[in-house]
């Protein structure tokens, strides 16, 4: 119970933190700033211990506690054993407040010094002890005989854990979960400046001490999310890096408002415009967290998705409800409150200025993010419409969000080529000269080669006038003061990111190749031969493909298995030969083969299926051996040659069978044997198609007999066949086939079905999000040396 | 002044319109096996696999069949573009998305519902077997 010791302590800290800053705020009075400090402390300090200990739980295996026997095994080593503190729910939360307790004893500091402690920490310890709260809800230290007491004694201790999700069994668990949560937990900084800045009055101040943080937020949520689209295409085998998946979403939106904030509070900084608008965009990225987690992790979503979302109980709901609604109606709440008071600074916008084009590019982040919001709620929505849950289909993200996007890359293009408040039109006209032109020339290339879709036309052209525009100008700041490099850095980024989601996304070409066991198949000029299946550990197994380009040759290994951690189910790992892909930089060779093959595209190879072929290709049935026949094709099976001539349903059958009723269908199969006797069978069916149809077996005078097993008409090219099963007479030598048909499975083959992909400049997706971020780092780097030099 | 906020109310407007049609027409239904047989819209179908009937995957044309039962005890063909789905022997209930078309269901997704997916029910056992076994 010391887990659950320390997570009380944490929250009377919190709260005394809470009442001690607000009181102080308000009375003035500097011995509660005193206690609020102790307060903060000693809650940031538990907080720290309880992680601690919880950690400490899963590195010294303690089985007897549920979370730990859940997530963890004797199998997992570090890394991956650390991995399980958060891959559940409860050690999300934990992680979560973590951060929280860590960023606050930083912006405790940072606050003191830029005078908004007792605001911006009153709110900011608020929402520390509601995420410790959360823990108390999603107790990671209950034993197991407390959540199975049916089963389970006290005091038991369980043999072994249940190990982790072989799903989530690589790197990226590691890295990703821990990026991604320090960005959501940074939301919280922005929310407190702003509600700060409107306890105080104050209206233009806070925007500056708040802006460094913001770049934070945007840069480490903007590279997490990244990284889980890499982990998602790189492992998971989902086929790309984005799916417009509810998890993926519900970290996006915050991130579009979060970047949409940086632009709103740049106008605010050089025009003292949007006053008003950017206490709601600093409070926005926070709230949309607070939203995002209720709809991933209180089980709304239900079946609408491929994740499955444990409902994690009725306390968590509610509480993630109250969360939500008690930081929305305080936030929102003060706002109303205040709004009157802001002045309002008219911004002399011309259509040409800079400031316009930042509002114009804020405002279709915003859309994108309302549309992507609205789609991700969809199954509420429709909950609340029509009484029944259903999803949206992802087209609907790409239709709403591609207009905007393009209409976003032309404005990261302009707005830069404008000046604050007003261009001049003729310097405007020869600065736009050279990366429109440019932008033309290669969209007329790419045209040439094959793009004909008029949105990705336009998609690239806009982008591509971006990526001019921003190499142009980031060449120029580079030669001066390379300090200022971060926004045409970050806007570079963005454009090749676009180029590169246009290439992967729409250029992609995808081929299903059945490979039989050790023969060669053609694919986008590799040879692909699949050499048999190879076991991994006790459940992996891998089918290794070999790839041969010329003269190299490498092995892919495909990971196909039934995972008996997700009861049975079918895993599928796939293999990449891409410049990301990790194992190249163990083996030089590999390397060396992608650096020279695949700098422009990635070879993605996901298996399918395991089939089998019969050697010879005899099936046998009780009725014997079996032939497929297709409508006048002779196939030649032992002493005969079969042609299947047709169908005849007797007269009187006709109506039952145009009715849907249950008929007499007969097959007329023409029989020639070596020596050119021919003889024709018409053995009969009765056909049901309610129920089982009825096979009749027809008998020669020979005593051979044939049965038909199946009958079939291919919907689409209306082709006939059937399966006629033939049953030699005892002294035929036929005989002899049929022994050897039914010993066939000695010779059969396996064959693995793949599916081969070609990604055009994915790389481009990858590159373009790690130069975006180092923009953001630039310019953060640079706000905060600003804001210093501006407080001394 | 007042011409700018007649244009962006008409951009918002056009915008929330926009963004209101695309819902609807992107918005997957549940519907019976009978309804989706009868629309030409992208639907969702909620069943149960039928074991009994023929099941298998096609490897020229990749394509995974197989028959459901749906809530009304209709049975359809379904087509599934792609393998056997994850999760398929074991789903209580599986969600096959996709239209009716040429005499089959045209899936382009299925998915499993899956008793307690990541979450165990019976919680750990006193597996003495399998801790013995493990030695050898």
């Amino acid at each position: 119970m010391l887990g659950l010791a320390l997570i009380y302590v944490a929250f009377a800290g919190m709260l005394t933190a809470t009442f001690a800053y607000t009181y102080n705020f308000f009375s003035g009075n500097d011995k509660y700033l005193k206690v609020a400090r102790i307060g903060f402390h000693t809650g940031a300090v538990f907080i720290l211990l309880t992680a601690g200990y919880l950690m400490n739980l899963v590195l010294t295996h303690q089985f007897q506690y549920t979370y730990v026997w859940s997530y963890s095994s004797y199998q997992l080593h570090p890394p991956l054993l650390i991995s399980s503190f958060y891959v559940g729910q409860e050690g999300s939360f934990m992680l979560w407040t973590m951060y929280t307790a860590i960023i606050g004893l930083i912006l405790m500091v940072y606050a003191r010094k830029h005078h908004y402690e007792s605001s911006v920490m009153g709110i900011f310890s608020a929402i520390a002890a509601f995420l410790v709260l959360m823990t108390m809800a999603k107790n990671p230290f209950e034993h197991v005989w407390q959540t199975w007491p049916q089963t389970v004694h006290k005091g038991f201790m369980p043999d072994d854990g249940r190990g982790l999700n072989p799903l989530l069994e690589n790197l990226w668990i590691v890295i990703h979960p821990p990026i991604l949560f320090l960005g959501f937990a940074s939301t919280a900084v922005p929310f407190a400046h702003a509600f700060s800045g409107l306890l105080r009055k104050d209206h233009d101040n806070w925007t500056k001490v708040a802006v460094p943080w913001t770049l934070f937020t945007s840069a480490v949520l903007g590279f997490g999310i990244t990284l889980g689209g890499f982990w998602a295409y790189e492992t998971l085998g989902w086929g790309g890096f984005w799916g417009w998946d509810p998890v993926e979403n519900s970290s996006f939106i915050p991130w579009l408002f979060a970047v949409a904030s940086i632009h709103t509070l740049l106008v605010q900084r050089r025009t003292g415009g949007f006053k008003r608008a950017n206490f709601i965009m600093g409070m926005m990225p926070f709230l949309l967290v607070l939203y995002s987690t209720f709809l991933t992790r209180s089980g709304v979503l239900g079946d609408t998705s491929v994740h499955s979302f444990v409902t994690p109980g009725m306390w968590v709901y509610i509480l993630l409800v109250v969360f939500i609604g008690f930081f929305s109606i305080l936030g929102f709440g003060l706002y109303m409150l205040r709004v009157k008071g802001i002045p309002k600074q008219r911004i002399n916008y011309t259509f040409t200025s800079r400031e316009f084009a930042l509002f114009l590019g804020a405002s279709a982040l915003v859309v994108i993010a309302g549309f992507t919001l609205i789609g991700t709620s969809a199954p509420l929505i429709t909950n609340i419409i029509k009484g029944k849950s259903s999803a949206i289909d992802t087209s609907y993200y790409i239709k709403t969000n591609l207009p905007l996007a393009i209409f976003m890359a032309a404005m990261i293009g302009l707005g830069q080529l404008f000046w604050w408040k007003k261009s001049n039109s003729q310097t405007l006209l020869r600065t736009i000269q050279f990366p429109f032109t440019a932008a033309a020339i290669v969209t007329a290339i790419v045209i040439v080669a094959g793009m004909h879709d008029i949105g990705m036309i336009l998609f690239f052209i806009s982008s591509a006038f971006a990526l001019f525009v921003n190499l142009e100008i980031a060449y120029k700041i580079a030669r001066g003061n390379p300090k200022f490099l971060g926004a045409s850095l970050s806007h570079i980024g963005v454009a090749i990111l676009f180029i590169g989601i246009i290439a992967s996304t729409h250029y992609d070409k995808h081929v299903t190749l059945a490979l039989p066991e050790n023969q060669p198949a053609q694919a986008f000029g590799y040879e692909l031969t699949y050499v048999g299946p190879r076991q991994v550990d006790n459940e992996k197994t891998a089918y290794d493909v070999v790839v041969q380009s010329g003269k190299s040759k490498f092995n892919a290994p495909l990971i196909m298995y039934a995972s008996s951690y997700n009861d049975g189910a079918i895993m599928r790992h796939p293999y990449i030969f891409s410049l990301v892909n990790y194992d190249a930089f163990t083996h030089p060779h590999l390397l060396a083969f992608i650096a020279g093959n695949m700098l422009t595209r990635d070879l993605y190879l996901s298996p399918q299926s395991l089939e089998e072929e019969g050697g010879s290709g005899l099936q046998t049935s009780q009725y014997g051996i079996s032939v497929p026949l297709t409508l006048n094709e002779p196939a030649t099976t032992g002493r005969f040659t079969f042609t299947f001539k047709g169908f005849q349903v007797p007269g009187n059958e006709r109506q039952a069978m145009i009715d849907g009723k249950a008929f007499q269908l007969g097959s007329i199969v023409e029989l020639k044997t070596a020596d050119g006797k021919t003889e024709t069978i018409m053995p009969t069916n009765r056909i049901d198609p309610t129920g089982a149809s009825q096979l009749h077996t027809v008998r020669t005078k020979a005593g051979d007999q044939f049965t038909v097993t199946d009958v079939h008409v291919d919907d689409k090219t209306k082709q006939a066949s059937i399966d006629l099963a033939y049953m030699p007479a005892n002294k035929s030598p036929d005989i002899a086939l049929l022994k050897q048909a039914q010993q066939q499975p000695q010779d059969t083959k396996q064959v693995l079905v793949i599916e081969a992909t070609i990604k055009p400049f994915i790389n481009l997706v990858w590159g373009g999000v790690i130069i975006m971020v180092i923009g953001f780092i630039i310019t953060w780097r640079r706000r905060r040396e600003d804001l210093l030099r501006e407080s001394i | 002044m007042k011409a700018k906020y007649i244009i962006a109310g008409i951009v918002i407007v056009a915008f929330i319109v926009f963004g209101a049609i695309s819902f609807m027409q992107n918005n997957i239904a549940y519907v019976s096996a009978k309804a989706a047989e009868q629309t030409q819209r992208t639907v969702q179908v909620k069943g149960s696999w039928v074991k009994d009937m023929k099941t298998y995957y096609d490897p020229n044309t990749n394509t995974f069949h197989f028959y459901m039962m749906d809530d009304e005890k209709t049975i359809m063909p379904v087509v599934l573009a792609g393998a056997k789905p994850n999760n398929f022997e074991i789903a209580n209930d599986v969600v096959a998305k996709g239209r009716y078309e040429d005499g089959a269901f045209q899936a382009s997704e299925v998915l499993t519902k899956c008793p307690s997916k990541y979450q165990s029910k019976t919680g750990p056992q006193a597996s003495t077997q399998e801790a013995s076994s493990s030695y050898n």
